[in-house]
């Protein structure tokens, strides 16, 4: 089984190399296109991919907690595109990074070398992408919020052009009183409608 | 018509505490046709659905007409209680020297304030229906 060794540096916010290494184990075994298998346990992330081509295995021992999940898949993205990625690793792993990679090429033709970068990227995608529940906010609430506070704001509008007018009209002053007017009572009257 | 047109709704009280909702509904349903509750609170939220991650020109615009209209309601209350003599005047030296205003001037007061209001909504409204996306409904003006 050709195993590749490749050197990497994982950027974390302060732009510190956390990481170093990675084994890639290739082999032209398996006939059947099974997409991915994947565990993140333990700090650890495992893309497994078999299709007729070959077997991938691909490791990262360890992903702080600390680094934004984007800049990790940033930083494999990076890994898997060979140009990019000297440019992103300081002098001292850049020559270990330039022989691995060369290794890596001598051993993988460049289309089995993209598809390979494809499935990985793919991989990351999907155990990165579900942890993170979608969460709608400002313009994207804009139909919910249409639909729960336009009766509201329709009715106070009617109201206001007759029965407030009516009431004003008449000088009906029980008809326009206010009991609470403070800014307390906006801050009730809030917790009131959104209990 | 509700029995007081700006008038909130009670605080919520022990017994409201025993019910299955709270007491939400019951005292939702107290709250004037054009309170803070049922209408300005309404109006203030809609206008923050406007902004994402930083506050939009037209949310701030239309939070503009927003306190307007709290403080012209939080006005014709004022008025409305020192008219039903439920309130003094403020002001004076410890509470002395200050007339109550009489029943006309309130009268006129209160009018004034109506019209400030309903430009406030009108405008709010202008501010709300303005780019607003095709599928939805859009606010009427007075």
């Amino acid at each position: 089984m050709p195993s590749l060794k490749f050197h990497f540096n994982l950027y974390g916010r302060t732009n510190v190399a956390r990481r170093r290494e990675k084994t890639v184990d290739v082999s032209d075994t398996s006939t059947n296109l099974k997409l991915l298998q994947t565990s993140n346990t333990n700090n650890k992330l495992h893309v497994f991919h078999h299709n007729f081509l070959s077997s991938i295995h691909f490791s990262i021992s360890f992903i702080p907690e600390n680094i934004p999940k984007m800049k990790c898949l940033i930083g494999i993205t990076t890994l898997w595109s060979l140009s990019s990625s000297q440019a992103y690793a300081p002098n001292a792993a850049r020559s270990k990074a330039a022989k691995s990679l060369k290794a890596a090429e001598s051993k993988l033709s460049r289309q089995d070398f993209l598809y390979a970068a494809a499935v990985i990227t793919t991989a990351t995608s999907l155990v990165f992408s579900p942890l993170e529940a979608a969460q709608a906010r400002g313009r994207a609430t804009l139909e919910f919020a249409c639909d729960r506070y336009y009766p509201r704001l329709e009715a106070g509008g009617a109201f206001y052009a007759s029965d407030l007018k009516k009431a004003i009209e008449k000088n009906d002053w029980a008809a326009i009183k206010v009991r609470i007017p403070s800014s307390a009572s906006l801050q009730h009257s809030m917790l009131v409608y959104n209990e | 018509m509700e029995k007081f047109a700006t008038q909130e709704p009670p605080k919520r009280s022990k017994e409201d505490k025993s019910k299955a909702d709270g007491g939400i509904a019951e005292r939702a349903a107290q709250a004037g046709g054009f309170s803070n509750a049922r209408v300005i609170t309404a109006a203030d939220l809609w206008a923050a659905s406007f902004s994402d991650n930083s506050i939009s020109t037209k949310t701030k615009q239309m939070k503009e007409q927003t306190a307007i209209l709290a403080e012209v309601v939080e006005k014709i209350n004022i008025s409305a209680k020192l008219a039903l003599g439920e309130e003094k005047p403020s002001g004076g030296f410890l509470g002395f020297g200050t007339k109550a205003p009489s029943q006309a001037q309130l009268a006129k007061e209160v009018r004034e304030l109506y019209i400030k209001g309903g430009n406030s909504w009108n405008q709010y409204v202008f501010l709300a229906n303005d780019d607003l996306p095709i599928q939805l409904k859009r606010l009427p003006y007075l």
